[in-house]
């Protein structure tokens, strides 16, 4: 809220967001209609965005602000997640839509978006604030940047802002060129790079479980935990997803970003305040600690798999290389499993095994921290407690899609003597918090908006997870694996499971 | 000794857990999970208007899972009667079934003081205590301070009583005690405090705040009823107390509605009016749109409340000022 506004109630009001102009970048893409405009909508249903807020769509499209408000208005409708679509409303905020069809990669693009912008400012109190939001193709980021800063769309009288999507490159070079074009036009500080994933209110609530009770904190480091595993899994397939999957693959599209930040959540020594900048410090100083590993490491901590076809219940599933626009000899990773070292006192010597993949069994990503035995057991030989071996105590924490945590310990068979049987303790997100939850767009939105970069990643953090998987990708790319490695339907490559038998270990049956 | 005793209900509540248990369908993989956050004491009358109070316990039980102890309080019937009960319902896409505990005391008003014997035994252990006194008017009744002592925070609704104003008095009377207390009346005005604020987050608006000389609010009831006082009081205080407030009765035909806000002053004007049924027309110096304000339900009213166990310094001072 405003300095100068007299009216706060920090107990009662939400954050608010100022009076500004969103320039969306390829706003007639699936991003924008899927998510953006949704999560804009219901921001404006919640009464959370100002009234004279404006935004401003381009693409190549030809369409006239009518008509963008018409397509956007059928995306919302379509799109639009646990919330009524309301008549009314949406006149309102159709209003405030605007439109500028352009070529990107010509100038007068982005002379033409100025003079609308002027015009806008003119009608509609945005206080010359402007937020740039890059949801265009990859390729397309660095013409739009270099766009903005040649029409001085930059510098606009009140704050700029830009958002930038992942990928942030493909490799350490180009994610290093991004980020100099980036920083020719925008200072870092105006740059919020988003990982929807540290959005999502349950990988919030991992700082809230760690640095809010001081109970866990304590057991959290290489005396107490064995190993921690951490898994993303897909059920379904690339779908029409093939042209641009074959081309990233599970390793660049969810260990680099998504799943090494929730790696740093798990792991970053606790902040002394909460604040975009001391939490950020964290973040980036555990994923520069992580081992880089060397590329002979490559072949015992890493392994990559694609899914070939089979028969899932009545279903004939696809192999990857049968889908729409992967080629029929790809070597494109649809799973990937890494083992990481963290290099601080806190974590020396635990394994942290990281993996995602497609076409898996089912839909589900957690982080399980596997506890070391008690020293010695006084009950005799302990239970088979699961596939997953031994070790009694076992801390999950859900991120989807049954968002919660629980701890798994021993407990004495009811009846005489002394049997001891595993349970758990289960905290359901959804049952303590019946209410609804934000989606991690409405609420990275929210954050740039209000200037809060806390849940965005910053270049120092994108750069040093660049580095930790470089050397896996530079292996994998000059490597001709034998595809398909594991059938549609399964828990992914044998390979994989033998990365965690090297040190005794099993991958849990999430 | 009353009739009723603590052990016995929870007794009783953890025969309700334990066959709930049983009950699952082996195939149900997810099972029941007991969720509690705090206890809800609500205290109603039970021969006022016919209300549904488990429905609105229900709920809020989905966002505040509660041990919820319902006294209905209605007739001259000397004895105290009980029941316990739970609460459940499955989320979307979930498998496992959450469940809540209620228990229902019935009494006359002449057994209520015997009522908090029973309650002290039925308190969840280690978690907030909140009293939501449903009818105002017991308040007044014999052994009120005694429920009180149970609670962390009381909330109840000045708007609606005859007698409202004495309402707000033991309220704030309650706050000026130290007691966290909350007025639904308050409650219900959040929606337009927090569009006055995002309005004035408008740079030109904030500069020009100092101006406004009057700030008239337009209501539906011959008076103006707490929650148009609450608001003008409040608008006039953040303006730094100077401004003239007006109240006058306007609009449609609708019990205690604020149906218009203006502020106005040499070189601003700022207007939120309801125009229809959940719409609101914003017009400033430089804007005008349309707000939906959905119709809020005592529910929505008390999950707010819930959401703030300390104290509400805000409103305090609000209400100080009246």
């Amino acid at each position: 809220m405003s300095e100068k506004n007299p009216f706060e109630d920090p107990l009662r009001f939400e954050r608010r967001i100022p009076p500004s102009a969103i320039v969306i970048f390829g706003a007639n893409g699936d991003l924008a209609k899927r998510k953006l405009l949704p999560a804009l909508y219901r921001l404006a249903f919640e009464r959370r965005l100002p009234p004279g807020v404006a935004i401003l769509g381009n693409s190549r499209t030809e369409m006239s602000d009518d008509q963008f408000r018409e397509t956007m208005r059928e995306a919302v409708q379509q799109f639009l997640e646990d919330s009524p679509f309301d008549a009314e409303l949406w006149k309102s905020f159709a209003q405030g839509l605007f439109y500028v069809s352009g070529d990107i990669q010509d100038k007068k693009c982005f002379a033409a978006i100025k003079r609308k912008l002027k015009k806008i400012e003119k009608d509609r109190p945005t206080g010359g604030n402007v937020l740039f939001y890059l949801s265009t193709q990859p390729s397309h980021y660095i013409p739009v940047i270099q766009g903005i800063g040649a029409a001085g769309l930059h510098q606009n009288g009140g704050w700029t802002r830009i958002v930038i999507e992942k990928p942030f490159g493909r490799d350490l070079e180009s994610s290093d060129e991004l980020n100099r074009e980036v920083h020719g036009v925008f200072d870092e500080t105006q740059v919020y790079r988003i990982d929807h994933y540290l959005g999502k209110e349950t990988v919030q609530n991992i700082l809230a479980f760690r640095f809010g009770n001081g109970i866990f904190e304590p057991l959290w480091d290489r005396r107490y935990i064995s190993h921690v595993q951490i898994t993303a899994a897909e059920s379904i397939g690339v779908g029409s997803r093939g042209a641009y999957y074959q081309e990233a693959g599970a390793l660049r599209d969810m260990i680099q970003n998504h799943l090494l930040q929730v790696m740093a959540t798990v792991t970053m020594e606790p902040p002394a305040v909460f604040e975009p900048g001391t939490v950020r410090d964290e973040r980036a100083k555990l994923l520069r600690s992580i081992r880089i590993m060397k590329p002979d490491d490559v072949k015992n901590h890493a392994a990559a798999g694609q899914y070939g076809p089979a028969k899932l219940g009545n279903d004939e599933a696809p192999g990857f290389r049968q889908e729409k626009g992967v080629d029929a000899a790809s070597q494109t990773d649809t799973y990937a499993a890494a083992t990481f070292f963290i290099e601080n006192w806190r974590w020396a010597g635990v394994p942290f095994y990281i993996r995602s993949g497609k076409r898996l069994p089912k839909r589900v990503t957690d982080i399980a921290i596997q506890f070391h035995d008690a020293p010695h057991s006084v009950f005799g030989a302990l239970p088979v407690l699961s596939r997953s071996g031994r070790g009694p105590n076992l801390l999950i924490l859900r991120i989807q899609p049954e968002e919660g945590i629980s701890l798994r310990f021993l407990s004495k068979q009811p009846g005489s003597g002394m049997k001891l049987r595993p349970v758990s303790m289960d905290f359901s997100y959804g049952s303590s918090f019946g209410e609804r939850t934000p989606t991690a767009y409405e609420t990275l939105l929210v954050d740039v908006l209000v200037g809060d970069s806390t849940l965005y990643t910053r270049q120092d953090m994108v750069e040093a997870s660049w580095k930790a998987v470089q050397p896996i990708l530079d292996v994998w790319g000059g490597t001709k694996f034998k595809f398909p490695n594991y059938a549609a339907g399964t828990w992914g490559p044998k390979s994989a499971d033998e990365m965690l038998a090297r040190r005794g270990h099993v991958w849990r049956i999430p | 000794m009353p009739e009723v005793q603590a052990e016995k209900l929870l007794g009783e509540l953890a025969q309700v857990w334990a066959g709930l248990g049983k009950q699952q369908d082996p195939d149900a993989a997810g099972g029941v999970l007991r969720a509690c956050a705090m206890t809800l004491l609500v205290l109603v009358e039970e021969d006022s208007e016919p209300v549904d109070i488990s429905g609105t316990v229900g709920d809020i039980m989905q966002d505040y899972p509660s041990r919820a102890v319902v006294v209905r309080v209605g007739g001259e019937a000397a004895g105290i009667d009980a029941a316990a009960s739970a609460f459940c319902w499955k989320p979307f896409g979930r498998r496992q079934q959450i469940c809540c505990e209620q228990i229902d005391i019935r009494t006359g008003r002449a057994a209520l003081a015997g009522v908090p014997s029973v309650l002290r035994g039925l308190m969840v252990p280690n978690l907030p205590v909140v009293l939501w006194v449903r009818s105002p008017a017991l308040m007044n009744a014999e052994g009120f301070p005694e429920f009180l002592e149970l609670a962390d925070k009381v909330i109840a609704e000045s708007r609606g009583e005859k007698d409202w104003r004495r309402q707000m008095m033991q309220i704030g009377a309650l706050l000026h005690s130290g007691k966290a207390a909350a007025d639904l009346a308050w409650t219900r005005i959040t929606r337009w405090r927090e569009l006055v604020a995002q309005l004035f987050e408008d740079a030109s608006l904030a500069e020009a705040a100092e101006k406004v000389r009057t700030i008239t609010v337009s209501h539906s009831s011959p008076e103006p009823g707490p929650a148009s006082l609450y608001l003008g009081a409040w608008v006039r205080l953040c303006l730094g107390g100077t401004a003239e407030i007006r109240y006058r009765q306007a609009g449609r035909k609708v019990t205690w509605q604020i149906q218009e806000l203006r502020l106005e002053g040499p070189g601003i004007e700022v207007r939120i009016q309801r125009t229809a049924q959940g719409v609101v027309e914003v017009r400033t110096n430089s804007l005008s749109t349309c707000i939906i304000f959905r119709q809020l339900r005592e529910a929505d009213l008390l999950r707010e409340e819930l959401a703030i166990l300390g104290p509400d310094p805000v409103f305090q001072k609000v209400l100080r000022s009246l």
